[in-house]
């Protein structure tokens, strides 16, 4: 669990570091072209937004981390239940395991009672 | 005057004493909780019974256990399991028959019966019993003969004594048909599977024998008057 969360903040935090990188570089570039203000702003937002969409190292790079959180919480989860409920029995298959041995100790009782020769008489 | 009725109740006592103890057997047998001593009493034949079968056929026993309900069972080793499966049912009718008859035959028989009876029931306690509800309701019955053994006119110990011999020789008689019960379980089962006769048969064979006991004790109760 503690790994999973760990990652996750990682990932997050590259993301934004991302953005804001490419935010500059946009503001950067877009300057020299000489539009009013206004169509400044809306161009660095479309931009900026485009920026944060389509940055594919970073979704790449989040998406390398979740998976890679995700496999690291399965197999904290699998090795843990490995010990406990992997190997035991369903319900059912206990009661079929119980019946069985009860057969078996009646056979293994019966065989006793002919070593020993015991009878009863009610 | 006085002499005279006293006499004429002997005469009727003498007279009918048979049918009065067979009707008094009856009538416990319907009571309750009076009734359950009793039941004990023939079970507690009955189990002897394939014990003593037991040993007298090379065998012997380990265990007899007895139930509140008055069921039995008896652990045996060794020894001929066809005459140990039929003693339970006919061995209580013997017994049956035997404490009535050597009672009726004379006091001091019945008093050294009574005894007889008493340490077996003892020893039956040391050797053969092995829990706590056995071990009471050797308790109970070895009190009881001891109640008989203890009573100072001895033709009460007779009359007593043929009592319980007709109160074990009513259970022998009608107990071998809680048989019947379609479990395939018991003493006439084990006889079906060894003897390829029917468990009906011998259940019809072992109340015959009750009945011959009973009518037996009638016709020497007839003959003594």
């Amino acid at each position: 669990m503690n790994i999973s969360s760990a990652s996750s903040q990682n990932s997050t935090f590259a993301l934004t570091n991302q953005t804001n990188i490419s935010r500059k570089s946009s503001v950067r570039s877009v300057e020299p072209a000489g539009v009013s203000t206004t169509e400044q702003e809306k161009l660095l937002n479309k931009q900026a937004n485009q920026a944060i969409v389509a940055d594919p190292r970073a979704i790449a790079l989040f998406e390398k981390n979740q998976f890679e959180a995700n496999a690291a919480k399965s197999i904290v989860s699998s090795s843990t239940f490995s010990t406990t409920d992997k190997d035991k029995p369903s319900p059912k298959n206990e009661t079929a395991v119980a019946s069985y041995q009860a057969i078996g100790n009646l056979a293994q009782r019966e065989s006793i009672q002919q070593l020993f020769g015991v009878d009863l008489f009610a | 005057m006085s002499n005279i009725s006293t006499e004429q109740t002997s005469s009727f006592w003498k007279k009918h004493h048979f049918f009065i103890l067979f009707i008094a057997a009856v009538i416990i047998k319907q009571l309750p909780l009076v009734s359950i001593p009793f039941n004990w009493l023939e079970s507690y034949f009955h189990e002897i019974s394939h014990g003593i079968a037991a040993i007298i056929t090379g065998g012997s026993v380990l265990r007899i256990q007895l139930f509140a309900n008055g069921a039995g069972l008896c652990t045996t080793q060794g020894g001929i399991g066809f005459v140990i499966s039929f003693a339970g049912y006919a061995g209580a009718t013997l017994w049956g028959w035997g404490i009535y008859k050597l009672a009726s035959a004379h006091q001091r028989a019945a008093q050294g019966f009574s005894v007889l009876v008493f340490l077996l029931i003892v020893s039956s306690m040391i050797f053969w019993g092995r829990d706590l509800l056995t071990w009471f309701i050797l308790a109970v019955l070895g009190a009881l003969f001891l109640l008989t053994i203890k009573l100072k006119k001895l033709h009460y110990l007779q009359r007593l004594m043929q009592l319980f011999g007709l109160l074990i020789l009513l259970n022998s008689l009608f107990s071998p048909s809680y048989l019947l019960d379609g479990r395939n379980l018991g003493d006439g089962a084990a006889l079906a599977t060894m003897t390829f006769i029917p468990e009906f048969i011998w259940v019809l064979i072992w109340f015959s024998l009750a009945l011959v006991a009973l009518y037996s004790l009638y016709k020497s109760a007839k003959k003594y008057n």
